[in-house]
């Protein structure tokens, strides 16, 4: 038994269905990013195109918070959209979005680079980092955001100051929970179940379903 | 340190913010708790609302960078190689690029904090390691160098164009509160290259090796250090 494999007794019913009907009835602007996953796993050059307008901000998005160094970010941007290309084929809607497999890969590819080399950085450092990702937000602010992006920070703001700053320390920051812990100097225990009520009341928040 | 509830740590876990030691651990505890692994996809894609949120407008020379790489970029195929299983296993360990990548996946990318959710991921992520395995497998000119773990045993490593495969053979089991750690040691600076566990057959693809490096193993604290504290069981020079 694998990930997810819970729901494989109604998808099989209904996925064929979809990777065969919806693609051709639906415009590619209302394709979604999984159907263009799909048609990019059979070698569809034009629907990668359009599946790399709709998350490569978001894929560098994520890869700049965490690594903060703009030409760094668009180099592992860069790899991160061409191992999309490559591992389409492998993609499985039954386990998850393909957005959320996307934006797995980029914000996994972020974290590998700060944390090799983050190996030798001391603690001071990691403070320093801690008000660079603050700062950063206050820039991110003054970007002009969508709907969507508007909607996940109001969410955000329902969490308590303690969930907040744990997940995105470690989602944006790109810190492990023990270095959240030692930075704002609560015990580990705190922090892991900061980080797990914060996600739930996030996810309440959005309305996330999987 | 008692061993904490696994359970709680979805939270972390969705976050990729754990280590490489809990995070295999973590893995290991996700194969047995399908509730678990409910919980995590959840989570997972609520932390995936948190990229959307990060949005920024990206260069155009990355969209054209990715257009033109794609062109001449093979894709996977949609299984992972297994059939042809039984013809590798003849063959010598840095030769079986497929099987020892997806050994090395959680040493590698658990090293860094970024670990596999299921085996087909796991697959996806040794596909990744698996061509830059081969590369150095099959490099004519590979360095190949042998030598004593001192507390019993032997590490190899295959190296060629910055890049090290490390294996030992079975090493001495160490007590759950230590870890063996392998470093890149770089004079003045020596790089964590990942923690590969506490015993058995120990294997990393190590990335950025110089010819000037050694690459040592030392016995750590669980949870690894961030520079060598513990004793050097084994050093082996490049040069």
């Amino acid at each position: 038994m694998t990930f997810l494999e819970v729901s494989d007794e109604i998808i099989p019913l209904v996925a064929p269905l979809r990777r065969t009907l919806r693609p051709s009835v639906l415009s590619d602007e209302q394709a979604s990013v999984d159907e263009l996953l799909n048609r990019v796993a059979r070698g569809d050059g034009p629907a990668f195109e359009l599946l790399y307008d709709r998350v490569a901000n978001s894929v560098y998005g994520v890869i700049r918070r965490v690594l903060r160094d703009p030409a760094q970010s668009e180099e592992v941007t860069q790899e991160v959209l061409i191992e999309v290309w490559r591992f389409a084929t492998r993609f499985d809607s039954e386990r998850g979005s393909a957005t959320t497999w996307i934006h797995t890969m980029a914000h996994r590819r972020a974290i590998d680079r700060v944390r090799s080399a983050q190996a030798s950085h001391d603690r001071d450092e990691k403070v320093a980092r801690r008000d660079q990702v603050t700062a950063y937000d206050e820039v991110a602010e003054r970007v002009e955001a969508r709907l969507e992006q508007q909607h996940v920070r109001r969410c955000l703001e329902h969490l308590t100051d303690l969930q907040r700053e744990s997940v995105t320390l470690a989602y944006y920051g790109g810190y492990t929970y023990r270095e959240v812990a030692e930075i704002l100097d609560i015990p580990l225990g705190t922090v892991k179940t900061r980080m797990r009520d914060g996600l739930i009341r996030l996810r309440d928040c959005l309305g996330v379903t999987s | 340190m008692t061993e904490p509830d696994p359970h709680t740590l979805t939270g972390v876990y969705a976050l990729d913010a754990l280590d490489s030691a809990e995070q295999a651990r973590f893995d290991e505890h996700l194969r047995g708790c399908a509730a678990c692994r409910a919980e995590v996809a959840e989570l997972t894609e609520t932390a995936s609302q948190l990229a959307s949120a990060a949005a920024l407008p990206v260069s155009p020379d990355v969209r054209a960078g990715v257009l033109a790489a794609v062109e001449h970029v093979r894709q996977v195929s949609p299984f992972p190689a297994t059939a042809d299983l039984d013809a590798r296993r003849s063959r010598r360990w840095y030769q079986q690029p497929a099987s020892i990548a997806a050994a090395l996946m959680l040493v590698v990318s658990g090293g860094l904090g970024a670990l596999a959710l299921d085996e087909r991921q796991q697959a996806r992520v040794a596909e990744q390691r698996a061509a830059r395995v081969t590369a150095v497998a099959t490099d004519p000119d590979r360095l190949e160098l042998s030598v004593p773990v001192s507390t019993g045993g032997y590490g190899t490593v295959v190296a060629s164009g910055g890049s090290a495969l490390f294996r030992t053979s079975d090493v001495k089991t160490l007590p759950d509160y230590q870890v063996y750690q392998l470093w890149i040691l770089r004079s003045g600076s020596p790089q964590s290259a990942g923690l590969l566990g506490r015993g058995g057959v120990l294997e990393a693809f190590v990335d950025g090796v110089r010819p000037t490096d050694a690459l040592g193993l030392t016995i750590e604290p669980e949870g690894g250090s961030v520079r060598p504290t513990g004793s050097l069981v084994l050093r082996v020079d490049m040069a």
